[in-house]
């Protein structure tokens, strides 16, 4: 897997709360980089070790969540549109994470979002604001479905209780191409425009895990990072992505798209 | 031999089953005018055609078809008779043929394709030359001015093999750009043989 990355910690700033009686902002200045991680996580540039200690004893009960910002681009330096960005576990665990309720919608052809996340047990709604009508399926093992031909607003959303990639496509449009990731996490984002972010991470050591449908080894770029109470992880990563398939959208001569 | 085409079309399609790899069957019905600034071969066509599709992987889509064509032209003046060349009918553009036909597809990579076909077709094809030479065989005659004052378009029953070969190219998600060769060759049922060779090279933009 090829890519380029720069990680840079920050320390926690003057955002350290309220509910910080020991006011040691001073202390936390933003020019002292916090990463006791470095000794552990050979990938993180960081060598600023001395203020760690001070946050340490400075930051008291009732610390903040952390927060953690991704800039993703492609090999070519374009912002990437479509990932999913995920905190797989903390210190070896995760909390369990609340069902939401989400819509795939269909424009122009396509499944717009491209790629959905949500949480197992999640409800997906699939409208429709073609033109057209469409036929929604899936056999992924995650959660085989189908919403036979129709238009408009289904009468009812599809349950998603299992965590897994669920591949979309249409059964009339045969280009048409989507993904719901299904996560057993409550910390994750979408990548929009190239830019996602995790916020009210608890302090620990994160396996932060990045998906895109094209990655170019087909799997996710996992990373490990330590996150302190309150501490602002920005996380710049760049890969390599195959080209979109266009193929079997474009117009053939015969006047079909399927 | 500038043209303008208009028709109408209907096409019923039928998957048997979900999924891509799902074969399907199409049936196409269609009724085109034909209009030429040459009016002699100006035309009602007609087409009916049953097909069967089937993609066999991602990259691979065959399919088999079969279709029919009859084509009822307004010219009716044929040639007269001239020396040993008897009289013809005029009504060289009513025609009609079957088809029989192989196609496939196979995707390159993302943004390309080829398209493969062979044909099969039985029935009448129309040539135009500069003598009467073919008009002995011919089931219908005329002047061509298509082709020049002495031009004669005649109308041969025949067998023609088609072959097509087009590389495809989608330039954005609704724009192909697309290049490609055709070798016809034709036998009539009077001995003579056609051979002939197309290149052919074209923008398509879906809106």
């Amino acid at each position: 897997m090829n890519f380029n990355f720069r990680t840079s910690v920050l320390s926690a700033t003057a955002v350290l709360s309220a509910t910080a009686a020991l006011s040691t902002t001073a202390a936390l200045s933003a020019t002292s980089a916090l990463s006791a991680t470095a000794a552990h996580f050979p990938t993180l540039a960081s060598t600023f070790k001395a203020g760690l200690l001070l946050v340490v004893l400075t930051i008291g009960p009732g610390c903040l969540a952390a927060t953690l910002n991704l800039t993703l681009t492609d090999q070519h330096g374009t912002p990437v549109e479509d990932a999913v960005m995920y905190v797989r576990s903390i210190d070896g665990s995760i909390p369990p994470s609340s069902p939401m309720q989400v819509d795939v919608d269909q424009i122009d052809e396509a499944f717009v979002p491209h790629v959905r996340a949500a949480t197992a047990g999640s409800l997906v709604n699939f409208p429709n604001s073609d033109h057209v009508r469409h036929h929604v399926y899936s056999f992924s093992k995650a959660k085989t479905f189908e919403v036979p031909l129709y238009s408009g607003v289904p009468s009812a959303p599809t349950l998603f209780d299992q965590a897994g990639l669920v591949t979309l496509g249409c059964n009339i449009h045969d280009h048409m191409l989507g993904y719901i990731l299904i996560l057993d996490t409550p910390y994750f984002s979408e990548i929009r425009a190239g830019k996602g972010s995790i916020a009210t991470l608890p302090a620990g050591e994160l396996v932060v895990e990045i998906w895109h449908p094209r990655l170019l080894d087909a799997g996710v770029i996992t990373q490990l990072l330590q996150a302190t109470a309150d501490a602002e992880l920005n996380l710049e990563l760049q890969v390599t992505l195959r080209p979109e398939r266009m193929v079997r959208r474009a117009p053939r001569r015969s006047g079909s798209r399927y | 031999m500038n043209s303008l085409k208009a028709g109408l079309g209907i096409q019923l399609r039928h998957k048997f089953g979900i999924g891509e790899t799902m074969p399907v069957l199409n049936l196409q019905l269609g009724v085109d005018q034909q209009h030429y600034n040459i009016a002699v071969r100006d035309a009602d066509v007609y087409t009916a055609g049953l097909s069967v599709s089937k993609r066999f992987t991602p990259a691979l889509q065959l399919s088999l078809g079969a279709s029919h064509e009859r084509s009822d032209g307004d010219h009716e003046q044929g040639l007269p008779a001239f020396g040993m060349w008897p009289a013809k009918s005029g009504k060289v553009w009513d025609y009609s043929a079957w088809t029989l036909s192989l196609q496939g597809e196979l995707d390159l990579n993302e943004a390309s394709w080829l398209n493969a076909a062979l044909q099969y077709r039985d029935g009448d094809v129309v040539s135009t030359g500069i003598t009467y030479a073919g008009n002995v065989a011919s089931l219908a005659s005329t002047y061509d001015p298509a082709f020049g004052l002495h031009a004669v378009a005649y109308r041969l029953d025949a067998r023609t093999q088609i072959y097509t070969l087009d590389y495809n190219r989608a330039l954005w998600r609704s724009s192909t750009w697309y290049a490609g060769a055709e070798y016809q060759t034709s036998r009539t049922s009077s001995g003579i043989d056609y051979k002939a060779g197309i290149l052919r090279t074209g923008f398509i933009h879906a809106f």
